[in-house]
């Protein structure tokens, strides 16, 4: 009896997950984006339906990518809006920057948007990514990520919560 | 008027590889030797072609000759010495043609005068061996045969090559020594008889005395041809040969020991037993794993070349060895197909083994090693070459639609059909066969694509590979030419069974059999189409659904930090995870040596591995004998102590001793 | 007639084969208690991978570009001669176990070719497992040739041989299952939506592949998982419903009920993945083994039987 409760549970209900309006008729999140070049990018990728993200670490302290890994949970369930983490840059086409570039991760950075096909959205998570946060500066950093490759989107909070980023992704994505 | 013209044809082609042996010795200039190997390369081409028009001519035997040098011996070519001639003169004629451009090469590591001369003989001694129809001509062509690639097997000089040469050199003349025993006993002392003739003489020999000529005939053939326990000397010898030589010790030369197994199996004893047919079945299989597991994780290309063949050569023996298990318990299907397989398999590895040598010979030119982990990459330098070498590859990994699959998937497809119907031993010994091929085919494929993708893909991992070079026109005329022989094998197996199954195989008891095949579902032609059909077909739709060329390059994906190619994966790391699941059978040894960076600093250290193989069949069968060996030597040495008296008296002794005997 | 049919059952596979690999993730998104993307993503997915660019790395040689075409390739031979949907089209074992080796060897040639260590470990570990399943997957093959007498594997499934009639069978079945998971790199043989890419088997080979190639090596991988999906339910649910005529109903019927198949199979599939592990790579020698012995007991088993 209690694994057909299970079952109907898994099958039937949703009562875990947020319901989708959530993120997108969030009205208290500040969108950032670069208008005409993403509309194109997306169009292009029939409207982002799915998109395969890849996660690059700038320097960042591992705020954001704590936020992140929740994002893959029964909570945020970031897979049900096609959008999914891979392995490798080759199959991206969004990346997702964290942290302020530091000096040795300039390269990585580089490197990991010079690797993905284009055309590849470039998201920056996170305050240390949008402007250089608390390092603003400092001399181990080259800057925000903007100062090395372009940025499309941008998510500012230190770091943000997952709904916000989500909030910010499909906004921007659907527009 | 054709039987004249194929005896003159066969007269012309013998006559041509011995003349190419003496024009070789007129001079030393390289234009001699050229012609020398031009005519070598014409003269192979008129025996195939004498045998395919014995094919057509459908006679059962035709009388070439006699030689009173040889006492007289009758030298006629008949069906199985025809299949034979084809299979090793059209390889010949590849191999000689490959070997006027490659021998330039090595112009100053080889003496070419006499490379050309005991090429063109070696080559002289296997067509003897294949027309000769008595034991004399036989073990003439024979030695002949095993001498000159002996010599061969110097040519560097290098002290690697003489010890390989001695152990080939034991080797080959004990195995020469238990053929001429075995057929001693078959034609009771009488040399001269023809093998038709001693198949009468030799009818009503006892059982016993039929299985010691067997177990002789095992030893001595098995022994040229590579089989385990026997097969020590083939790893070793092969390898050390100049390429073109390998390429017809390995395409040839084993051939004509399978040939001459099968003449004394098909036209001299009796059905065997069946008990004794086990025999062989599994030396060949034991064989097959053990070459194909050491072809996996040998790092020396032209040993896993080797190996490889030990591998193929099991697998043919075991073949020949269902057939004549099929001939004993009467199932003539299976017996026809088991021989049609073996000749094809045998056609398919002739053409593809040699191709991969010469193929191997053009890679040592240009790599300058014979080691894996210092290869990579050729692909950028030569593709049109490893193009030649990937048909090669895929042919030897037997599959579908190319000519090393064809001859595999009809004995086994005959197997299981024919399993349902025999009695339950021999059911379980059809399941080993069965079971034991496929295995030995997964891993063949294994070392097969480790060898291309080592050589060929990637970066390179050493200097030498950024200078490679296309090879020129008469090298990769020569891999082409064999590329396409295997191709039209695979595809038109069927349609060339046709036409050289209109000539019959005569067995021992007078029956025919002629190679056919059993079923009729083999449509290697329709595979090939499908694949090709199915790739044209996705290249099609990938182009209708995008249709841009959109591509940018950039350095392979690298996290960040930047790779080179000394960080790819390497051959002995590919090899790793069959190396960890069969380490009862390899015994490797894995060491790990510390060195101290400052003598007295014990956490500074830098750290290497070493990678030790025991061959442990030579350390368990090997050794022994020749510990004992050496031991008797001692003892017969005592009797050495110079005193002349003494000598005078063990000669009395033993002349006494001789009439005591013969009396 | 057959070629039609084959065409129209390749036509079927084909569009397909998309929507299987999204079943199967959707059921497992279910059975971890989230909402899971949509079982039609996987469409979107190619399509959006077939406009990309391609990132081509310097170090690869030819074969890289060649390998999308034969590993594609050799997979849409295999839909169109397996009994899928018709009763299939010359469809004899060992070319089945050839072909499906071809794709499996090229997939290395493209592992080695991006000359970076992930791609070549990828490469030797799909290597030896294919290598080493080969004798399981003909054992276990010729153990249905015993038993229906045929080593066309259109003509088992069209003997209609069924568990309740033949026990014994099961164990062919059990290692053809095994087969199945291997050949496809799913639990517990390779975890299919890893990324560490120490643990990888065949997402190691294919890090290097972009845009249209991936949409190919992709769309081939999911072709194969509908192969093996259909191919056992044939075998074990002998199909009295296989197409063997060209009219609109009986296509109709005949999409519906392969639809149904998939839906259960990979119900199954998903379910069987969220109660196991993925195993060490260096005790892969225990499930291939364990495969190989469940094959040949399923062939001893058939030959005595077929003796008594």
């Amino acid at each position: 009896m209690s694994k057909i409760k299970l079952l109907k549970y898994l099958f039937l209900n949703s009562n875990l997950t947020e319901p989708e309006n959530n993120y997108k008729k969030n009205k208290d999140v500040d969108l950032e984006t670069i208008g005409t070049e993403l509309k194109t990018i997306i169009k292009k990728l029939y409207n982002g339906r799915s998109l395969r993200i890849r996660a690059v670490d700038g320097g960042s302290t591992n705020a954001e990518e704590m936020e992140l890994i929740a994002l893959g949970n029964a909570y945020y369930d970031i897979e049900r809006f096609g959008l999914s983490f891979v392995a490798s840059p080759r199959h991206a086409d969004m990346l997702w920057v964290t942290g302020p570039v530091t000096r040795n991760l300039e390269r990585a950075v580089k490197t990991t948007y010079e690797a993905a096909p284009h055309p590849c959205i470039v998201v920056a998570i996170g305050d240390g990514a949008c402007t250089g946060g608390i390092w603003k500066d400092s001399y181990a950093v080259v800057g925000p990520v903007e100062s090395v490759i372009p940025v499309h989107i941008k998510i500012p909070g230190d770091p943000p919560s997952p709904k916000q980023i989500l909030s910010v992704i499909l906004q921007s994505l659907r527009n | 008027m054709n039987t004249q013209m194929i005896v003159f044809l066969i007269w012309f082609s013998l006559i041509g590889s011995f003349s190419a042996s003496i024009i070789a010795l007129l001079g030393r200039r390289f234009i001699i030797q050229k012609i020398s190997l031009a005519i070598l390369s014409i003269a192979a081409l008129v025996g195939a072609i004498s045998s395919i028009l014995f094919f057509l001519s459908a006679q059962a035997n035709i009388i070439i000759g006699s030689s009173s040098i040889l006492f007289g011996s009758v030298f006629e070519i008949d069906y199985l010495s025809a299949l034979f001639f084809f299979i090793v003169n059209t390889v010949i004629c590849i191999v000689a043609l490959f070997s006027i451009g490659y021998l330039p090469l090595y112009s100053k590591t080889y003496n070419l005068q006499s490379v050309t001369f005991l090429m063109a003989l070696f080559i002289f001694g296997m067509q003897l061996v294949l027309i000769s129809t008595t034991p004399i001509s036989f073990l003439a062509g024979w030695e002949i045969m095993s001498f000159t690639s002996l010599f061969l097997v110097f040519t560097d000089k290098q002290t690697e090559s003489i010890k390989a040469g001695l152990l080939y050199l034991i080797m080959t003349h004990l195995g020469a020594g238990a053929i001429l025993a075995s057929f001693s006993i078959l034609s009771k002392g009488l040399f001269f008889a023809s093998f038709d003739e001693i198949s009468i003489i030799s009818s009503d020999l006892s059982i016993g005395l039929l299985g010691v000529t067997f177990a002789l005939a095992v030893f001595g053939f098995g022994s040229k041809a590579g089989l385990w326990p026997f097969h020590v000397w083939l790893p070793e010898a092969h390898p050390q040969a100049p390429s073109n030589i390998s390429a017809l010790m390995s395409g040839v030369m084993l051939k004509v020991a399978l040939y001459g197994f099968l003449r004394l199996a098909l036209s001299v004893w009796p059905t065997l037993p069946t008990g004794w047919t086990y025999i062989i079945i599994f030396i060949g299989l034991i064989t097959a794993v053990y070459g194909v597991l050491y072809a996996v994780v040998e790092n020396d290309l032209k040993k896993i070349l080797a190996y490889s063949s030990m591998e193929n050569l099991g697998l043919l023996f075991s073949m020949v060895g269902v057939a004549l298990f099929a001939q004993s318990i009467n199932q003539p299907l299976l017996f026809t197909t088991a021989i049609t397989a073996v000749i094809i398999h045998t056609f398919a590895h002739a053409l593809f083994k040699s191709g991969l040598f010469m193929g191997a010979g053009v890679i040592m030119s240009q790599a300058h090693s014979r080691s894996l982990e210092v290869m990579g990459g050729l692909a950028h330098y030569m593709p049109k070459f490893s193009g030649l070498i990937l048909f090669l590859i895929l042919t030897a990994v037997a599959l579908p639609p190319f000519s090393g699959f064809i001859g595999e998937w009809i004995f086994l497809q005959e197997i299981i059909n024919t399993i349902i119907s025999i009695s339950q031993l021999n059911q379980g010994l059809l399941i080993t066969v069965l079971a034991t091929f496929s295995f030995v085919g997964g891993l063949s494929i294994f070392a097969m694509v480790r060898m291309f993708a080592l050589i060929f893909l990637a970066g390179s991992r050493s200097k030498e590979i950024t200078h490679a070079k296309e090879p020129n026109f008469l090298l990769s005329l020569s891999v082409a030419l064999t590329v396409i022989a295997s191709v039209i094998l695979g595809l038109g197996a069927p349609s060339i069974l046709k036409i050289i199954g209109l000539g019959s195989l005569t067995i021992n008891n007078g029956l025919k059999t002629s190679l056919a095949l059993t079923d009729g579902n083999y449509n290697p032609l329709l595979i090939g189409s499908l694949i090709i059909g199915s790739i044209i077909l996705v290249f099609s739709l990938r182009y209708i659904f995008s249709k841009r060329k959109f591509e940018r390059a950039y350095h392979t994906w690298d996290c960040g930090q930047p790779i080179n190619s000394q960080m790819e994966y390497t051959a002995t790391a590919f090899s790793a995870p069959i190396r960890f699941f069969f380490n009862i059978l390899f015994s490797f040894n894995k060491k790990i040596i510390d060195t101290r960076i400052i003598p007295n600093n014990k956490w500074m250290i830098s750290r290497h591995i070493e990678l030790n193989r025991k061959h442990i069949w030579f350390e368990l069968f090997y050794r022994p004998i020749a510990r004992l060996t050496l031991l008797l030597s001692t003892l017969v040495r005592r009797i050495q102590n110079g005193i002349i008296q003494f000598y005078i008296s063990l000669i009395v002794l033993a002349l006494i001793s001789t009439v005591f005997l013969s009396i | 007639m057959t070629i039609i049919l084959g065409f129209i059952q390749l036509v079927i596979i084909l569009s397909l084969a998309p929507f299987c690999i999204g079943l199967v993730r959707f059921f497992k998104a279910r059975l971890q208690g989230r909402r899971g993307a949509n079982p039609f993503l996987s469409y979107f997915s190619l399509a959006t991978l077939m406009r990309k660019q391609m990132v081509i790395s310097t170090n690869t040689t030819w074969v890289f570009r060649l390998v999308p075409y034969v590993v594609l390739g050799s997979t849409v031979v295999l839909a169109f001669i397996l009994p899928l949907i018709t009763f299939g089209y010359s469809s004899n074992l060992f070319v089945v176990a050839g072909i499906l080796m071809i794709g499996a060897i090229f997939l290395v040639f493209g592992g080695i070719d991006s000359a970076s260590a992930f791609g070549g470990m990828g490469a030797s570990r799909e290597m030896t497992i294919s290598a080493l399943l080969e004798p399981t997957i003909i054992i276990t093959l010729a153990g249905f040739a015993v038993v229906t007498g045929t080593s066309d594997i259109g003509d088992m499934v069209a003997a209609q041989i069924t568990i309740i009639q033949t026990p014994h069978i099961i164990l062919s079945i059990g290692a053809l299952i095994m087969i199945a998971l291997s050949e496809n790199k799913r639990y517990p043989i390779d975890n299919p939506s890893t990324h560490l890419e120490l643990t990888m088997i065949h997402e190691a080979m294919v890090l290097e592949y972009s845009g249209p190639y991936l949409a190919m090596l992709e769309f081939a991988s999911y072709i194969k998982i509908t192969i093996f999906a259909l191919l056992l339910s044939n075998i074990i649910w002998p199909s009295l419903f296989l197409l063997e005529s060209v009219d609109f109903i009986s296509i109709a019927t005949i999409i519906i009920l392969t639809i149904a198949k998939l839906i259960i199979s990979m119900a199954l599939l998903a379910f069987f993945e969220s109660i196991i592990t993925k195993i060490r790579l260096y005790r892969m020698q225990e499930y291939l083994t364990g495969a190989f012995l469940l094959g040949l007991a399923g062939l001893v088993i058939a030959l005595i039987t077929n003796t008594l």
